[in-house]
């Protein structure tokens, strides 16, 4: 589960170069998205769990961590919608918080990756040469590493805060994105603008940043969009195997509690691992769809 | 042809710096490890001062730090991995007790999934936006996105504990002769869940994987022209465009190899699935730093084995770079 | 598939209808049938075979395969065993013990004194973290007679003989151990030799480990074979006790949440563990070392502050109560007089504010950190309350989730924490509590008194209560010891913690003792099917 972020793109992985379609307009792309019920659909329910990840303090009933005494392993109904844990924390409230977590650190990762990705493969594509060889080198490496494997042994030992899982789950995700911007510049480099612009003299930082990475942003965000899922599951994943941070509690910790409670208390580990799943679900189908739009594959 | 064994040789010369970067990282991520082993080996005993010293010290743990290193890097070229500071036990034999277990899974799992998902992502390929396409593609999305863990406990609540079927835990009922026939009926049961869950999720991926591939070979070229000769639908696909598809992605399902040891981790712990991902996840909550650094050592030169074979297999199956080396 | 589910299903029901609840009662009374065979789970595999390891795991096995001069029932009355008979001479200070003579070890040499000398001088007293403060007391022991031992004690030692068990004293085999380094024994990965009532079938790494019966032991069991599954999720192992996979949960392998989920089971046999003697206190200490904790008001206000009723019903799932100061309450020298600190926040908040510890700006009095082990559930849920309780008087506090190692590091070597929790036995004895609460037990070393806590009188209260020989005499002085520790505040006691074990009906003679089912099962036995 961990390493969807690997293969989500086989283009990215395969070792020729990525045939690149020339990237249509953003409102192509949305009518392109439309089209297709299943991504609308996902597209929905993934801004319904965005808004309730946002909204969270409003939408919550009660506080996610606050044990009461008189509410321990109650079964859902009208007070506790989700039932409460046994604690008697309310499952519901806690779930709305760790989907807060669990899309705060996707999109973190994300991020993290994106910056690196695009500085990586910028620097390959636009220097060339030895020091693109052996980034690619590098970049084919660390496709290959199993990220929860890795995280695992490293988060334990440089301690178990969530912003060290970021860094560690981005810091590894980069290299497809670093491999798409690569091929963009590989390709706009010898463009008739890059060439207007290096015959007036421009410095080769500006024409990275004013005339190239400008062109890659489409490209970065889908593939970033991919990245993102496979991001929250690992978290979830390590959380699960005990190794994550346990404050504030994300919807990974309420899994590994809730299996101890199985026989006791489904609803505990049921909830939680629906909305983990339709954030992955939603989050995948439409990355995928957005992806399949902006690149112009079927 | 005479190309080849120089790319085989380059490539397993790239190998060796990469090994030895890895074993330095290694060693230095887990020597920054949090918590003292010598601690950790007398438990929660009363033990005096005196006796953890010399503990400390029959451990060579008060040596410098390279010092250390050299110990360690030596011993390693012979074989020898240390001896965990837990079982007491060479970690090289703890480490191969586990590997059968964690390949069977694997194993498993990778030829299910493999077949499966190839089959998926062409009967979806064959016509693109239809019915089938879409159903079987959301499923496969489905089956990546689903948390394996979680869906591991909801299969076991349901198959083992509700009706019954199949076994909770572990690999095989204790007590049968090992090899005999009641032997492998009992593993292959316990096999069940663990290679379901975790192939669900792969098949999803390689489904995807195919589907795209498939999609881009039936659009080449070499399709239409045998398309305007006439050849048949069938024969298209399975004589050209498959092979074709199949070609890209060997890539992928070779890196798989390696990076599927994260689904086992998981999915041994659901399990109770007596491998190499329980060992590393008791490794690490015990801080047993000669049994991590064998895991990381072999995670590495399986990923660095992986790594070669793809690119041999892929240079075995693409006569084009063959001859271009 | 379909024929194992009709199979299964078929055994569950066998098994409902021959051993109902009311079938056991009449069976119980039955003779012991020989023969048959057990599985037990136990939450990890055992990291050696060396009976004096600290691993639960290898002392559960351990006790199985290497003999103890004597067993104990739950009461803690000794029962024959290695010793067939023992003599304890009137002043206390000489215990003879008359070896089974046909006592061999697996390679078939005899066991003799000699080898029982050996385990106390040579091992249990310098590899067993425990041994010293155990067997301190033996003066020297005599095998001048290979069938006698004979023990002198320095002074007399009431608890001596209960200490003679095969968690505390195993007997091991002298000449295979002998000028060896006990741990790197080959002996102690394979247990080939060895003298209990059982013996290493088969290790399956990672998944299980079989003893059968041993053909050449002075003791038989009823047993012919018992298989140790490692199953480290408490779930899973609840489940396959459940479905029948499993006959057997030694208390270690079993957690309050399994404890919940069992009951009403028909089919399933809960049994409290021990009593008295295994009689636990959940203790979170503070780092009287660190302030503001160096403040008894504040740590007042704090024990004021905590939800003890809650968090002792919460974690047990119902079958505990709230403890009231350091020993449990089942503790003979526990009594219903002491005072402890009721549930009462608005107090605690005065209190903090006297203390000059007002609510800041942003909220908070201060801030502070609660070590938890999450691996262990009933730390870290205590914790996890612990956390809201002090939040809730504006103490922003936080969990730090430590795994074992560091844990025992930042607790007991490097107090490095503000609190920390541990689980303090106070078994057989009130005097246990020294160890604890006593000034001279202030040392970075496991099981020391970690807190830093120190009052002169408490110390002087231990030395009269062990002086003491007149039970209520003592109890008086443990009492006041008792009270001044609550007062003092070192920790805080939330609940009463007891063990239990868990098992299929139709396994009968279970180890009842209180070390946590590290006893032999030689007397287990199961009705037939």
């Amino acid at each position: 589960m961990a390493d969807i972020s690997r293969v989500a793109d086989p283009l990215a992985m395969s070792k020729g170069e990525e045939p690149m379609q020339t990237v249509p307009h953003w409102r192509e792309a949305w009518v392109h998205f439309r089209h297709s019920r299943i991504a609308v659909l996902a597209l929905g329910v993934l801004l319904l769990l965005g808004f309730a990840a946002l909204l969270a303090p409003w939408l919550a009933p009660y506080s996610p961590t606050e044990v009461s005494v008189m509410d321990v392993l109650q079964s859902p109904n009208a007070l506790h919608w989700w039932g409460t844990d046994d604690l008697g924390r309310d499952v519901y409230s806690g779930a709305l918080y760790g989907l807060r977590i669990s899309m705060a650190v996707g999109l973190m990762a994300g991020l993290v990756a994106a910056i690196l990705g695009t500085i990586i493969g910028a620097l390959a594509g636009f220097l060339g040469g030895w020091v693109d060889a052996l980034l690619m080198r590098i970049t084919d490496f660390i496709l290959t590493i199993p990220v929860l494997f890795l995280a695992l042994v490293l988060i334990p030992v440089f301690g178990s805060s969530r912003l060290i899982v970021i860094f560690v789950i981005g810091g590894l995700a980069w290299p497809s994105i670093a491999r798409l911007v690569r091929a963009e510049f590989l390709k706009l480099r010898s463009e008739a603008f890059v060439e207007a612009a290096r015959g007036y003299g421009a410095r080769r930082f500006k024409l990275i940043f004013s005339e190239i990475l400008p062109n890659t942003f489409d490209l970065v965000l889908v593939s970033t969009a991919l990245q993102v899922p496979a991001a929250i599951l690992i978290e979830a994943g390590l959380s699960f195997l005990g190794v994550g941070d346990p404050e504030p509690r994300s919807l990974g910790l309420m899994l590994k509690d809730a299996y101890g409670l199985l026989g006791l208390a489904w609803w505990s580990a049921v909830f939680p691992g629906l909305v983990l799943s339709a954030l992955a679900i939603s989050l995948n189908l439409v990355a995928d769809a957005f992806n399949d739009a902006v690149r112009g594959h079927e | 042809m005479s190309t080849v064994p120089r790319i085989v040789g380059t490539r397993l010369l790239q190998a060796v710096p990469l090994l030895i970067a890895t074993v330095v990282v290694n060693f230095a991520i887990i020597h920054l490890a949090p918590g003292d082993p010598v601690t950790m080996m007398v438990g929660e005993g009363a033990v005096s001062a005196d006796q953890m010293e010399a503990l400390r010290e029959s451990l060579g743990l008060n040596n410098p730090l390279h010092i250390q290193f050299l110990d360690y890097l030596t011993s390693v070229l012979q074989g020898d991995l240390g001896t965990s500071y837990v079982y007491h036990q060479p970690v090289s034999e703890i480490i191969a007790s586990r590997i059968p277990a964690t390949l069977l899974l694997m194993g498993s799992t990778y030829l299910l999934s493999t077949f499966l998902g190839l089959l998926f992502g062409i009967v979806a390929a064959l016509r693109p936006s239809s019915l089938q396409d879409r159903v079987l593609m959301t499923i496969a999305i489905l089956g990546y996105s689903v948390p394996t863990f979680w869906l591991g406990f909801i299969a076991l609540m349901i198959f083992a504990v509700e009706l019954g079927w199949l076994p909770i835990s572990g690999m095989v009922e204790s007590g049968l002769e090992p090899g005999s026939w009641e032997y492998w009926k009992s593993v292959l049961h316990h096999l069940v869940l663990p290679v379901a869950v975790l192939s669900l999720f792969y098949t999803g991926l390689i489904a995807r994987l195919m589907r795209t591939s498939m999609l881009n070979s039936l659009r080449g070229d070499f399709i239409v022209t045998a398309r305007a000769m006439g050849l048949s639908n069938w024969r298209i696909v399975l004589r050209h465009a498959v092979p074709n598809a199949i070609t890209p992605i060997v890539t992928v399902l070779g890196l798989q190899i390696g990076l599927m040891l994260s689904g086992a981790v998981l999915t041994e712990t659901v399990f109770g699935w007596p491998g190499l991902g329980v060992l590393t996840v008791q490794a690490v909550a015990q801080r047993d730093y000669p049994l991590l650094l064998g895991m990381f050592l072999l995670t590495s030169v399986m990923v660095i084995i992986a790594n070669v074979l793809t690119d041999l297999v892929y240079l075995a199956i693409n006569p084009r770079l063959r001859s271009n080396g | 598939m379909q024929v194992i589910s009709t199979r299964v299903r078929a055994a569950l029901l066998a098994t409902t209808i021959v051993f109902g609840p009311t079938a056991v009662f009449a069976q119980q009374a039955a003779a012991p049938v020989k023969g048959g065979q057990i599985k037990v789970a136990i939450f990890a595999e055992p990291t050696t075979l060396m009976p004096l390891s600290q691993d639960i795991n290898v002392q559960i096995i351990a006790a199985q395969l290497y003999p103890s001069l004597l067993k104990f029932d739950g009461k803690i009355t000794p029962k024959p065993y290695l010793a067939k008979a023992w003599r304890v001479s009137d002043d206390g200070l000489t215990y003879e013990f008359d070896l089974v003579e046909t006592a061999k070890w697996s390679d078939g040499k005899a066991i003799t004194s000699a080898d029982v000398r050996f385990s106390f001088e040579e091992m249990i007293l310098k590899y067993q973290p425990a041994g010293k403060s155990n067997f301190g007391v033996i003066e020297s022991i005599d095998d001048s007679k290979p069938g006698t031992v004979v023990f002198k004690l320095k002074r007399s030692y009431a608890p001596f003989l209960s200490l003679l068990n095969s968690l505390y004293a195993p007997i091991v085999p002298k000449h295979v151990y002998e000028g060896t380094d006990p741990m790197k024994n080959e002996n102690s990965l394979t247990a080939a030799v060895t003298g209990g009532p059982f013996k290493v079938k088969e290790w399956v790494k990672g998944d299980h480990l079989t003893v059968v019966r041993n053909p050449d032991a002075f003791d038989t069991p009823n047993l012919d074979e018992m298989t140790f599954r490692f199953i480290s999720d408490a779930s899973a192992r609840m489940l396959a006790l459940k479905t029948g996979a499993i006959d057997y949960l030694p208390p270690s392998a079993m957690p309050y949440s399994s404890l919940a989920m069992l009951e009403g089971d028909e089919n399933i046999k809960l049994q409290p563990i021990g009593d008295e003697a295994a009689a636990k206190v959940l203790t979170i200490g503070f780092n009287l070392r660190r302030a503001p904790f160096d403040n008894v008001k504040v740590r007042q206000a704090i024990s004021h502050a905590i939800n003890n009723e809650f968090i002792a019903e919460a974690v047990s799932f119902k079958h505990e109560k709230a403890a009231v100061g350091p020993l449990n309450s089942k503790s003979w020298a526990w009594d219903a007089s002491l005072k402890g600190y009721n549930f009462d926040p608005e107090l605690a908040k005065k209190m903090l504010d006297e203390a000059g510890l007002p609510v800041k700006a942003d909220g908070f009095r201060f801030a502070m950190t609660v070590n938890t082990r999450p691996s262990v559930a009933v730390f870290h849920k205590a914790n996890e309350i612990v956390v809201q309780n002090l939040r809730a008087i504006g103490i922003n506090a936080s969990l730090r989730p430590l795994e074992s190692a560091p844990y025992t590091a930042s607790t007991y070597i490097e107090s490095d924490f503000d609190v920390s929790s541990v689980a303090w036995i106070s078994a057989f004895d009130a005097n246990n509590l020294a160890p604890l609460y006593a000034c001279e037990n202030i040392r970075p070393a496991p099981y020391s008194n970690f807190m830093g806590y120190c009052n002169k009188q408490v110390d002087e209260l231990f030395a009269k209560g062990a002086a003491e020989s007149d039970q209520a005499k003592r109890k008086a002085v443990y009492v006041e010891m008792q009270q001044r520790i609550i007062d003092d505040a070192p920790a805080i006691w939330p609940m009463n913690w007891s063990d239990w074990s868990a098992s299929r009906t139709r396994v009968q003679g279970l180890p009842a003792g209180p070390w946590d089912g590290r006893d032999p099962m030689d007397d287990l036995w199961v009705e037939a099917k």
